[in-house]
């Protein structure tokens, strides 16, 4: 509905504003400065610094604060008149009376409102003697330093944290003049660290600890880019000296509004830095490998490949990909592996993703509510999301969702496989055993499509509130215009999800699956590099690894010891292969086993366009310089398939030396009985002291992919391998907090952190940062939701 | 004739006149107080460089021949890491000495900087900070800094 226009004059200047807006947005809109120190238009006015007074020449008598004031028709601001501009110095005077006069070391000098403001009004002395005493600035938690006593009490970071991030990390602590921004009871920050009330603080009070006494503001070049750690491509400022990353910070709008970031965004730069890459390509020659020129890299790597397709057909060769390829290097990976060679395609981590999205890809022919159709999902009335651990995947859909909410009449519904962060803010939760969850989903599709006849859906077994479960269904059917979030599960293969996403598809404004990698949908929905034979699920390579159908597997930037469960069993099948090709930016685990290592360049090393998880298209530009001779995936692909193409001679359309047909995989010899059985029996847990639980593998908010887990700081916040549970197991156990622990389970056992979640039932444990910990993934098994696990106290 | 004996005049008060000339490099003349010689960085009593790293007199120098890395001291204070100064681009105009707010720097009195090699002329923290190499002198200069 659009808001009668209104009219109003300041400083002599008609503007004409749409009802609601305040006296500060006309004056922006007629081109008036006001000043601010509180304001953010991430979070809603507050009035607490009272530098925006203005003068309403019909009110005569009172200044009035511009930022929270609702502009009305026919007002007539004067915002330079000498009892506004005394008002301002004054109330300038007094914050600088308690404010240390230390820019000169302060991390803030240069892009500080408080400095920019006593600069442009010309203040200076202060009226009164100083009251705080400056004390030493709190460093003890990682990431953000807080200088309380450069605090001017704005209250913007307490906001941002409660009203957007929905943390409440911050509040203010002591009352009268002895107030400040704290934690409760002065402990350490120990939260999400997304470094939104960093990037809010008008002030030094509170820094970015990667990014202090580094530089100087003014030295910076401020360049626009996006985030790549995970598919929401988040826009952000990348901010550099002599080519190398000082800080990112949320990108401010064309409407001057700053956006959003999590802690990957804000603190996850420096694996961008990491040095742990391969600089040049390497073969191996008998048992070691060697580093090698490209040419001489890609000419190996052609002639493995083409003895390996001779030998064993396209179906035995797996193309697993990070999906970090912009949509041309996936075209072009799709032109060569796809429907030439006719290998398969999967991703380990991308997977469930990717089969949700090929699923409601192929339903309708290549379009689907959300995909070619722009319209904005969260303009929806209700947010539905099925599967657990929304915001872990994506940490900015927390703002987005509590920015959401806080419009009238907007409803969350979570029917999550563990009690998530999004489920403990929603309208409506229903908490399904994640064993149980795809049986839940089948019977409420059968439910929904009408299937009456009969007995009503048994949901005893399904440990549901039946209310609740009336209420969802109730929801589902009103036809209410409604946004569905489908997120697989860690580890599983989204099937059932995918089915009862298309199922959900019609009725809904907006069907979008998440847990994608950065170009996972750019990848599948435009370039076509969809999942394709027994790599489309971690569980199905796995066993095709160790029967012997698939003996070759080509790595964009994907590190099965790192991201597919299975512990041994991946190593031995890995071992096994025919054809190993690590393609990919970092130096991986299966690096070292395979047969050539080609070093790639990381996403803002190279130029190309990808796709958001909510269909936004963004383009990459090169930020940085490519390390070492790392090369874009383009020209590796590129070269490949010219020097593949040379050998079957020029413009061949196919290869006809080659067994490219899908269906012929040449079994070969048989195999070696493999020192694991390919069919683990799950042994029966062995008794003892310990805790016997459900163990939920879930996804970590401080990032799971291949660029969050090469960040030095990411790491230091995972903090290894962590067991959450209730705090009645917890102290029945007599666990401490971040006390270590082992946990077994039939495939494995490892050392772990116990730790604390809200609201997991008794006798469930969730398993977080499994992704990149061997140790960890021996644990499961890929495919399992959840596994029988028994914890217990590790003897020193 | 009556101007040669004028000249000769003016020659003769001069034979008698203590000479002007001085006897350079043997012989110096004490400098103003104002002189502008090499930057030199002022030490706290420690010894350690009283500058905080704010990089006001890099941001200032009309030459860019300031380069300043900042560093994280004990308690998380910003310190100096290194203070480097091309004094082959120097122009001696002492915008960095305006600029500094803690006088950590000043212009100090030496003027014979001639070097055989330009590298030379980078003069890092250490050279910054220490008095100047040979004479110690200051060349009458009075160091109002000190």
């Amino acid at each position: 509905m659009e808001k009668a226009l209104i009219t109003l004059r300041i400083n002599e200047r008609e503007v004409s504003v749409p009802g609601g807006s305040t006296i500060l947005d006309a004056a922006g809109k007629a081109g008036v400065f006001i000043p601010t120190l509180c304001h953010d238009k991430r979070v809603a006015p507050y009035g607490a610094c009272r530098l925006c007074v203005v003068e309403d020449r019909r009110k005569p008598g009172a200044l009035t604060p511009s930022c929270f004031t609702p502009a009305r028709d026919g007002m007539d601001i004067v915002t330079d008149s000498e009892r506004v501009l005394e008002a301002v110095r004054t109330q300038l005077r007094l914050i600088l009376a308690d404010h240390p006069p230390d820019c000169p070391v302060c991390d803030k000098a240069g892009e500080c409102t408080l400095q920019d403001l006593v600069n442009r009004y010309g203040v200076s002395g202060v009226p009164l003697p100083a009251t705080r005493t400056p004390g030493a600035a709190d460093r003890a938690a990682p990431l953000i330093e807080r200088d309380m006593s450069r605090c001017v009490l704005c209250g913007l970071c307490v906001r941002i944290c409660g009203e957007l991030q929905g943390r409440g990390e911050l509040d203010f602590v002591h009352r009268g003049h002895r107030v400040q921004v704290g934690t409760d009871g002065g402990r350490p920050l120990d939260c999400d660290f997304c470094g939104l009330c960093v990037s809010a603080c008008p002030v030094g009070a509170l820094n970015d600890r990667l990014y202090g006494n580094r530089t100087r503001v003014w030295k910076l070049e401020k360049r626009q880019a996006f985030c790549t750690h995970c598919g929401l491509i988040c826009p952000a400022e990348f901010h550099l000296e002599k080519g190398r990353i000082r800080r990112v910070v949320p990108e401010k709008g064309d409407d001057g509004v700053k956006g959003l970031l999590c802690v990957r965004g804000s603190f996850g730069w420096r694996a961008f830095e990491n040095a742990a890459r391969p600089a040049r390509p390497r073969v191996r020659r008998g048992k070691t490998q060697v580093e090698v020129s490209w040419n001489e890299a890609v000419k190996y790597a052609a002639g493995k490949l083409r003895n390996f397709l001779a030998a064993r057909g396209g179906g035995s060769l797996a193309l697993l990909t990070a999906d970090h390829l912009t949509t041309e290097e996936a075209l072009s990976c799709r032109s060569l592996f796809l429907d030439r060679i006719h290998s398969g395609v999967g991703s380990l981590r991308a997977g469930g993703y990717r089969r949700i999205l090929s699923v409601l890809d192929g339903e309708n022919g290549g379009s689907f509510p959300g995909g070619e159709d722009r319209r904005d999902p969260w303009e929806a009335d209700i947010l539905l999301v099925l599967g657990g651990g929304a915001v872990e995947h994506h940490p900015v859909l927390k703002p987005l969702v509590n920015r959401f909410l806080k419009s009238p009449w907007k409803e969350l519904a979570v029917v999550s496989s563990w009690p998530d962060d999004l489920s403990g803010r929603a309208d409506l939760s229903l908490v399904v055993p994640p064993e149980r969850f795809d049986e839940f989903l089948a019977g409420l599709r059968k439910a929904l499509s009408g299937e009456r006849n009969g007995p009503p859906p048994d949901t005893g077994p399904l440990f549901v509130d039946t209310e609740r479960l009336a209420r969802l269904i109730g929801l589902l059917e009103s036809g209410r215009n409604m946004t569905v979030l489908v997120v697989p599960d860690l580890f599983g293969d989204g099937g059932e999800r995918a089915r009862m996403a298309a199922f959900l598809k019609d009725r809904a404004r907006a069907v979008l699956p998440l847990g994608g990698g950065l170009n996972s949908r750019g990848a599948v929905l435009d370039a076509g590099l969809v999942p394709a034979g027994p790599a489309a699920d971690g569980a199905a390579l796995l066993e095709a690894m160790e029967d012997g159908r698939i003996r070759g597997l080509w790595l964009l930037g994907e590190d099965p010891l790192e991201s597919l469960p299975g512990g041994d069993r991946v190593r031995a099948a890995l071992e096994k292969l025919e054809l190993l090709v690590c393609q990919g930016p970092y130096e991986t685990a299966a690096a070292a086993l395979a047969h050539a290592v080609l070093p790639s360049a990381l996403p803002l090393e190279k130029s190309g366009t990808v796709r958001s998880l909510t269909g936004v298209e963004r383009t990459l530009h090169p930020l940085l310089s490519p390390f070492g001779e790392a090369r874009p995936d383009l020209e590796i692909l590129e070269d490949l398939r010219a020097a593949l193409g040379e050998a079957a001679g020029e413009n061949a359309p196919e290869f006809p030396e080659w067994n490219t047909d899908p269906g012929a995989v040449v079994p070969g010899p048989p195999d070696r009985p493999s020192s694991v059985p390919a069919e683990e029996s799950p042994k029966d847990l062995p008794g003892g002291e310990g805790f016997p639980c459900t163990l939920v593998p879930v996804p970590s908010i401080f990032g799971d992919g291949p660029l969050s887990l090469r960040s030095p700081d990411l790491l230091e916040l995972r903090r290894g391998l962590r067991v959450l549970m209730n705090v009645d197991d917890l102290e029945d156990n007599r666990f401490g907090e971040r006390e270590p622990v082992s946990v077994r389970t039939p495939f494995g056992s490892a050392p772990a952190e116990a730790g604390r979640a809200p609201g997991v039932e008794k006798g469930t444990a969730l398993l977080a940062h499994v992704t990149g910990d061997p140790a960890g993934l021996s644990l499961i098994r890929p495919g399992t939701a959840a596994v029988q696990a028994v914890i217990e106290r590790r003897r020193p | 004739m009556k101007a040669l004996a004028k000249g000769l005049a003016l020659t003769f008060r001069t034979f008698f006149r203590r000479p002007v000339t001085e006897e350079y490099p043997d012989v110096k003349r004490p400098l103003p107080p104002r002189f502008r010689g090499r930057p030199v960085l002022l030490a706290r009593e420690d010894g350690r460089p009283r500058c905080v790293a704010c990089g006001l007199c890099e941001k200032v120098c009309p030459s860019s021949c300031i380069a300043v890395e900042p560093g994280t001291g004990p308690g998380g204070t910003r310190t100096l890491a290194r203070y480097e100064l091309d004094l082959g681009r120097c122009s001696f105009c002492g915008l960095c000495v305006e600029a500094c707010p803690v006088e950590a720097i000043a212009m100090g009195d030496r003027y014979e900087l001639a070097v055989e090699d330009r590298r030379e002329l980078l003069y890092g923290t250490d050279r910054l900070l220490s008095p100047p190499e040979g004479d110690n002198g200051s060349h009458g200069k009075e160091d109002r800094n000190r």
